[in-house]
C-alpha cells in the first residue's frame, strides 16, 4: 500500500469529530485530522500547500459552522486547488437547500446525518476508487454490466447494444462520468438543456424514467440509476454501495 | 297635529337628540356668528370672542381671516396666533386660502376661521369652506365661523327674489341646524348704511356697483329679517330640543307628517325643492324628494337625469329623505310610494306647456294623483317660467354628469326617422301597385295601420307618426294620379284610421317601453343576484374583490379599484391599492389622498361629490357597521350606460363588498384562531411524545452504554456486541421518532410551503423504497403503473414519505412474506395511488380514527411506535388538495390505503431529440 489518504474532518461537534476521528484512525489507508473552524482547516491546507506535504485528499465538511457558511469555503477551495480534494459534505436531515447549494458549489457527494460509519467508508472507498482509476483515453465507462463507449457512442448492457436518443445518451454520459457521485437536478439540466431551463426539473425526471426503463432489469427497483429525493441522481455500479 | 295631544316624547327625536349629543362629546362644537349683511361686525365679534377664550387659557388659533385692512379689525386679529396661510399655485399666479391639513396638525382647542361660504381656491381638498369646517369639528376641533344669511342654501331664491343677485357661495342649512351656538351679530340698518358711507365696509373688489344696489335701505330690511327670523326660528328649535329634554315641562311638536316632493328633469323644478323644504320646516315635518324613472326618460332624455340627479342632491343636502324610482306610470308610482311612507301631503310642479290645460284629463298626473283614493293634500306648485339656474351652471352640471347628448344617440335617432319615412312611401308605393287588384280602401287603411304599427314597435311613437303621415300625404299625392279613390269619405275614413292608428302605436310603444323597462330592472337585479352569489362563494379577500371588479366592470362598464388597509392594523395610516397594476385615471397621490379621507370620514369622495369633486374617480367606503374595511373607488364612468339609479346600485355594492369582507376576515380569523389551537394541541401531543418515545430508547441506550464502561474487561464477546447492538438499534428508532415529529410539526403548523415540481411517479416510488429497504428487505413488491400516468404536480419530497410511510406500514402489519403491491391510475380529475397489502386489514369502524390519531391530545406514539406515519400522509394528501383513505379488500384479506392528488395541465415538456 502506498503513503495513507489525507482526510481533513471539518465538523464542530466535538462528538462526531471524535467518532470519525476514531472510526478513521482504525482504517490504515486513511489519516484523518479534525479541525472545528473553516479558517483553522484552510490554514492547515494552505500550510500542506506551501510547504510541500500531500495534501488532503479528501474532505469532509460540515455546513453549519461557526466562522463561516460551507458552501462558501467549497466555492474556495475549487477554485483555489485545480485538482481539488474530493469534497463530501455531512448536512442535518432535512435540509436539500443547504445540500443542493453545496453540490452546486462543487461538493461531490453528501451524507445525511445522522449516518453509520459503515455508510461513510463505502463512499470514500467508492469516490477514491473511481479517482485512482486513470480514465483511459478512449473513454469507456464500465458500471456494472453496462459499457458505455464515448468514442464509438454506444451503451451495452449484458453486450448487446441499447439504443438511446441523443439526450438519454448525454444524461447517461454526464452521470457515468460523475459516477458514484451525487448530481442535482440544476446541474443536469444546465449541462444537458443549458442554463435557462435550470428550473424544469422535470425534464431530467422524465429522461431518468426513460433510461430506466432501456437501462434497468426491474424500473421500480433501479440497480444503476439512483433517486436522491429533492437532490438529484448518482449512477451507482449495482448494489454493493452503503 | 295637535300639540298637546301626547304627552310622550317622540321616540325618533328621542332618539336623534342622544344622536347628537353623542356625537357632540367627539365632535367639536360649531359656534356660528351670523349677520344679516356685510358688515355688521361679524368678524369683529368674532375675534372677540376669540380673545375671551384665550384670556380664560384656551388654545385659540385664527384660521383665516379678512380684515379687509380695517384697523379696527386688524389689531384685534394681531393679539391672536395665527395659522399660516396655504400658497396654491394656480394658472402662474399664487393663491392664498386656509391650511385645512395644517389646522388638523396644529390641533388648537378653538380655531376661528372666517367666511363659512367662502369657495376654497382651485386644487385644495374641498370646494367649499363649510366643508373644511366639518372635517375640523369631526376631527375634534372647537369652531367659531362667521355666515351672512343671504348665503343659506335654503334662502338662495327669496334672496334673488328681494336683491335681484344670485348668489353663488351657498352653505347648506343643515350646518346651520347642527351648530351648536348661533349668534346674531345684528344693527340696525342706519347704522349699517353709516358705516358703508364711512367706508368701513369692504364691499369685494371692483363690486362696488353691484354690491350698491345691495345696499339699498329695502333690501337691507328685508335681509334683517330673513336674519331674525332664522334666528328665533332657531331659538324655537332649542326651546323644542329643551322640551323634549324635559317632557313634564311642555308639549311636543310636530306629528306624523310627511311631505313628498315629485321631481322631474326639468331645471325649474330646483324652486319646487327649495320650496317643499320651507313647506317642511315651517311645519316641522319629514320630507321626501322623489323622481320616477320612466322608459322615456331614460332612453330619450340623458340631460334630465342629469338635473333630475342636481335636485335630489340638493334636496338631500336641505334634509330631504331622497329616492329615485322607476316606473311606467309615474303617478302609480308616486302614490304607491306616498302610501308606502305614510305621506300626508304630495307636491308637485305644474306641467308646461299645453298640458297644463290638461290637468283634468283622466290620464294626466294631476288627476290621477288627486283621483288617488287615499287622503293625501295634493299641491301644485306654480312654476317661474324663467328661474332656470344660469347656463353656465348648467353646462358645468352637464359636464360634470358627462351626460351631453351624444352625436352618435342623435344621428342613429335621424336614421331612425328616415327609415319611418321611407317606410311610409314604401306603403303607399303598395298601396297604388295593390290598387290595380283592387285592394280596396280598407285594404289600404289595414296596410297602412300595419306599417304604422311596425314602426312603433321597433322604434317607438313619434316614428310611427312620421310613417303615418308620410303614408297618407304619398298617398293622396299618387291617388290623384292613380285611380285611387280620394273622396272626402277616404280623407274622413283617413283622419278615423289615423287616429286608430296613434292609440295603436301608442299601446305598442308603451308597452315597449315597459318590456325595456322590466328588462332593465330584471337586469340589474340579476347582477346583483350574481354578484351576491359569487361574494358568498368567495372565501379570500382577493377572490371578492376580484369578483366585485368584474361584475361592476360586466353590469356597468365601469372600472373599479380598492383601497385597503393592510391587514391586522386597525386604523390604517396607510391604504393599499387592489389591484396594483392598474392604469390610473389621475396621479396616485392625490387618489390615496381622497380615499384616506373618505376612508377616515366615512363618506364619499371624489368625482360628483363635495370632497375633491375634480378626481376622475368616485370613493365609497365600505363599512361594517361603524367601522371602515376599505375604500371602492370608481373610474370610467359612464352614467348613459346606467342612469337609473346608479350611485344606490354602487351603495349596494360596496354594502355586499363590505359584509364579503367582513365575514373572509372573520372566516380568516377564526382559521388563524384554528391553526393556533391545532399547534398548541400538537405542542401537547409532542411533549407527550418525547418524554414517553424518546426517553424508552434513551435509558436502554444509556444503560447498555454504562454496563459496557464498567465491565469493559468481563463481558464477553457475545455480550459486547449484543450491548452495542442494542445501542445502535435503539438510536435508529430514536432518530426515526426525532425525524417524525419534526416533519409532523412542520406540516401541521401550517407553515409549511408546497414545493411543487412536475416527477413522474416511478421516480418517487424508487426513492421511498429506498428509505424503506432495510424495513421491507425481504418482501416482494409488485407495482402496476401505467407508462402513460401523466406527471404528479405535487411536493416530490412530501409524496416520496407519503409513499414510503404507506409501504412500511405495509411491511410492519402484514405478516412476513406476504406480497405488497402498488397500483396508480388516472382518472379525469386526479390521480390515484393504492398500496395493498396481504394482511389482515383495518378493524372495522377505525377507517377514519387511523388517520386522525395525531389530532387527539392523548400521546400519538403507542406502544408499537406508530400512529404518526399515517397522520403525517393524511396532512401532506390534504395539504396537496387530495383525498386519503383505506378500505379493506373484499374476499380476500387485506388493506388497502389510497390517496388521490388533482390531475393539473401538464408542464412544459423537454423538447423531442428522437
Amino acid at each position: 500500500m502506498e503513503s495513507p489518504v489525507g482526510i481533513l474532518i471539518i465538523e464542530d461537534d466535538q462528538g462526531i469529530g471524535n467518532f470519525l476521528q476514531t472510526a478513521l484512525r482504525h482504517e490504515p489507508q486513511y489519516q484523518a485530522q479534525h479541525t472545528g473552524t473553516l479558517r483553522d482547516a484552510w490554514r492547515e491546507m494552505e500550510k500542506r500547500r506551501l510547504y510541500g506535504g500531500d495534501p488532503f485528499a479528501v474532505i469532509l465538511l460540515d455546513l453549519g459552522l461557526p466562522d463561516g457558511n460551507g458552501q462558501d469555503f467549497i466555492t474556495r477551495v475549487r477554485a483555489r486547488y485545480a485538482d481539488g480534494p474530493l469534497i463530501i459534505v455531512l448536512s442535518a436531515r432535512n435540509n436539500e437547500a443547504d445540500k443542493i447549494q453545496a453540490l452546486d458549489a462543487g461538493a461531490d457527494d453528501y451524507l445525511a446525518k445522522p449516518f453509520t460509519i459503515g455508510e461513510l467508508l463505502a463512499r470514500l472507498r467508492a469516490h477514491l476508487r473511481r479517482r485512482g482509476s486513470a480514465e483511459p483515453a478512449e473513454k469507456i465507462w464500465r458500471v456494472g454490466s453496462l459499457e458505455i463507449d464515448d468514442s464509438a457512442h454506444t451503451v451495452k448492457k449484458n453486450g448487446d447494444e441499447v439504443a438511446l436518443t441523443p439526450t438519454e445518451y448525454r444524461l447517461l454520459c454526464l452521470l457515468a462520468e460523475h459516477r458514484g457521485s451525487v448530481l442535482s437536478h440544476r446541474k443536469i439540466l444546465s449541462s444537458i438543456w443549458g442554463d435557462n431551463n435550470r428550473e424544469q426539473a422535470h425534464y431530467v425526471r422524465i429522461y431518468v424514467k426513460r433510461l430506466r426503463e432501456k437501462l434497468e432489469d426491474d424500473p421500480a427497483a433501479p440497480e444503476y440509476i439512483r433517486t436522491e429525493q429533492g437532490t438529484g441522481y448518482r449512477l451507482c455500479s449495482g448494489r454493493v454501495d452503503s | 297635529m295637535g300639540i298637546e295631544e301626547d304627552e310622550r316624547p317622540n321616540p325618533d327625536a328621542l332618539l336623534a337628540q342622544v344622536q347628537a349629543e353623542e356625537r357632540s362629546q367627539e365632535r367639536g362644537r360649531l359656534k356660528i356668528f351670523f349677520g344679516s349683511a356685510p358688515g355688521v361686525g361679524k368678524t369683529y365679534a368674532m375675534l372677540r370672542y376669540g380673545q375671551q377664550e384665550m384670556a380664560k387659557g384656551t388654545d385659540v388659533v385664527v384660521g383665516i381671516v379678512e380684515t379687509h385692512q380695517r384697523s379696527e379689525t386688524q389689531a384685534l386679529a394681531d393679539t391672536l396666533p395665527i395659522l399660516p396661510r396655504r400658497r396654491i399655485p394656480y394658472n402662474n399666479i399664487i393663491l392664498e386660502d386656509f391650511d385645512l391639513d395644517a389646522a388638523l396638525e396644529r390641533r388648537p382647542a378653538l380655531l376661528l376661521v372666517d367666511e363659512l361660504a367662502h369657495s376654497n381656491a382651485p386644487g385644495l381638498r374641498h370646494k367649499k369652506r363649510w366643508q373644511d369646517v366639518e372635517e375640523l369639528l369631526n376631527a375634534g376641533i372647537h369652531v367659531a365661523t362667521t355666515v351672512n344669511v343671504q348665503h343659506l342654501e335654503s334662502v338662495n331664491e327669496t334672496i334673488r327674489q328681494i336683491t335681484g343677485i344670485q348668489v353663488r357661495e351657498t352653505v347648506p342649512d343643515r350646518i346651520i341646524a347642527e351648530a351648536d351656538e348661533l349668534t346674531l351679530v345684528d344693527i340696525s340698518d342706519e347704522d349699517l348704511l353709516q358705516r358703508l358711507k364711512e367706508g368701513k365696509v369692504y364691499l369685494g373688489e371692483g363690486g362696488q356697483r353691484a354690491m350698491a344696489n345691495f345696499f339699498r335701505k329695502g333690501n337691507l330690511i328685508a335681509l334683517r329679517q330673513l336674519a331674525l327670523r332664522l334666528a328665533a326660528d332657531r331659538v324655537d328649535l332649542e326651546l323644542r330640543n329643551f322640551r323634549n329634554r324635559n317632557p313634564e315641562e311642555g308639549s311636543r311638536a310636530g306629528g306624523r307628517d310627511r311631505i313628498l316632493v315629485a321631481v322631474s328633469g326639468r331645471p325649474e323644478d330646483e324652486h319646487l325643492v327649495r320650496a317643499t323644504y320651507h313647506l317642511a320646516t315651517a311645519q316641522r315635518v319629514e320630507w321626501l324628494a322623489i323622481h320616477v324613472d320612466t322608459p322615456k326618460g331614460l332612453l330619450h332624455r340623458p340631460q334630465a337625469q342629469a338635473w333630475v340627479w342636481n335636485h335630489l342632491h340638493l334636496a338631500g343636502i336641505l334634509g330631504a329623505e331622497t329616492a329615485r324610482l322607476t316606473g311606467v306610470n309615474v303617478a302609480d308610482e308616486i302614490l304607491a310610494y306616498a302610501n308606502l311612507r305614510d305621506v300626508t301631503q304630495i307636491i308637485v310642479g305644474q306641467s308646461q306647456g299645453l298640458r297644463k290645460f290638461l290637468w283634468w284629463w283622466p290620464g294626466s298626473l294631476m288627476a290621477k294623483l288627486l283621483s288617488s283614493e287615499r287622503r293625501m293634500d295634493v299641491v301644485i306648485h306654480p312654476l317661474p317660467r324663467k328661474g332656470a339656474p344660469s347656463e353656465e351652471r348648467r353646462s358645468l352640471n352637464r359636464q360634470y354628469l358627462g351626460m351631453v347628448d351624444s352625436p352618435e344617440r342623435r344621428r342613429k335617432r335621424n336614421i331612425q326617422y328616415l327609415i319611418s319615412a321611407a317606410t311610409g312611401a314604401a306603403l303607399s308605393g303598395l298601396a297604388a301597385l295593390m290598387g290595380s287588384y283592387h285592394l280596396g280602401l280598407a285594404g289600404t287603411f289595414v296596410l297602412y295601420l300595419l306599417g304604422a304599427v311596425g314602426t312603433a314597435l321597433f322604434y317607438g311613437r313619434w316614428p310611427a307618426i312620421i310613417t303615418l303621415s308620410v303614408a297618407v300625404i304619398t298617398y293622396y299625392s299618387f291617388g290623384l294620379s292613380r285611380n285611387l279613390p280620394t273622396t272626402l269619405g277616404s280623407l274622413l275614413s283617413f283622419t278615423i284610421i289615423l287616429s286608430l292608428s296613434l292609440l295603436i302605436s301608442q299601446l305598442v310603444a308603451r308597452s315597449r317601453e315597459q318590456e325595456i323597462m322590466a328588462r332593465l330592472r330584471e337586469r340589474r337585479a340579476r347582477n346583483l343576484y350574481q354578484l351576491v352569489q359569487d361574494l358568498s362563494r368567495a372565501r379570500k379577500i382577493e377572490d371578492i374583490l376580484r369578483t366585485s371588479i368584474e361584475q361592476l366592470h360586466r353590469t356597468l362598464g365601469i372600472g373599479a379599484a380598492f383601497w385597503l388597509p393592510p391587514d391586522n392594523a386597525a386604523v390604517g395610516e396607510h391604504l393599499h391599492l387592489f389591484p396594483e397594476d392598474m392604469e390610473l385615471p389621475a396621479s396616485k397621490r392625490h387618489l390615496f389622498a381622497a380615499a384616506h379621507w373618505s376612508y377616515l370620514n366615512k363618506k364619499n369622495a371624489g368625482m360628483s361629490t363635495d370632497t375633491l369633486p375634480d378626481l376622475p374617480a368616485l370613493f365609497m367606503p365600505m363599512l361594517a357597521g361603524d367601522t371602515p374595511l376599505g375604500v371602492m373607488m370608481v373610474t370610467d364612468l359612464d352614467l348613459r350606460r346606467a342612469p337609473s339609479d346608479w350611485l344606490r346600485f354602487l351603495e349596494t355594492v360596496t354594502r355586499l363588498v363590505g359584509v364579503a369582507l367582513e365575514s373572509a376576515r372573520s372566516f380568516t380569523q377564526r382559521r388563524e384562531a384554528d391553526v393556533r389551537l391545532r399547534v398548541e394541541q400538537l405542542q401537547n401531543a409532542l411533549l407527550g411524545a418525547v418524554s414517553h418515545d424518546l426517553r424508552t430508547p434513551l435509558a436502554a441506550v444509556l444503560g447498555a452504554a454504562t454496563t459496557l464502561q464498567r465491565n469493559a474487561d468481563n463481558l464477553s464477546k457475545e455480550e459486547r456486541d449484543s450491548l452495542i447492538n442494542n445501542i445502535r438499534g435503539q438510536t435508529e428508532k430514536m432518530s426515526s421518532t426525532v425525524d417524525r415529529i419534526l416533519h409532523m410539526a412542520a406540516l401541521q403548523s401550517g407553515r409549511l410551503e408546497l414545493k411543487k415540481d412536475w416527477v413522474p411517479l416511478d421516480d418517487l416510488l424508487v426513492s421511498a423504497r429506498d428509505q424503506i429497504k432495510d424495513l421491507c428487505n425481504e418482501r416482494e413488491f409488485r407495482v402496476r403503473i401505467p407508462r402513460d400516468l401523466p406527471l404528479l404536480h405535487a411536493d416530490p419530497q412530501l409524496i416520496e414519505q407519503t409513499l414510503a410511510n404507506l409501504m412500511e406500514n405495509a411491511c410492519k402489519y402484514t405478516p412476513a412474506g406476504t406480497m405488497i403491491e402498488v397500483e396508480a391510475r388516472a382518472t379525469e380529475s386526479e390521480i390515484e395511488i393504492c398500496v395493498i397489502d396481504h394482511g389482515y386489514g383495518v378493524a372495522p369502524g377505525r377507517e377514519e380514527e387511523i388517520f386522525t390519531r395525531f389530532s387527539q391530545v392523548k400521546p400519538p406514539i403507542g406502544e408499537s411506535g406508530s400512529g404518526l406515519g399515517l397522520a403525517i400522509c393524511a396532512a401532506i394528501v390534504q395539504l396537496h388538495g387530495g383525498k386519503i383513505w383505506v378500505r379493506n379488500r373484499v374476499m380476500v384479506r387485506g388493506a388497502v390505503f389510497c390517496f388521490t392528488l388533482p390531475l393539473e395541465q401538464g408542464p412544459p415538456a423537454p423538447a423531442k431529440d428522437e
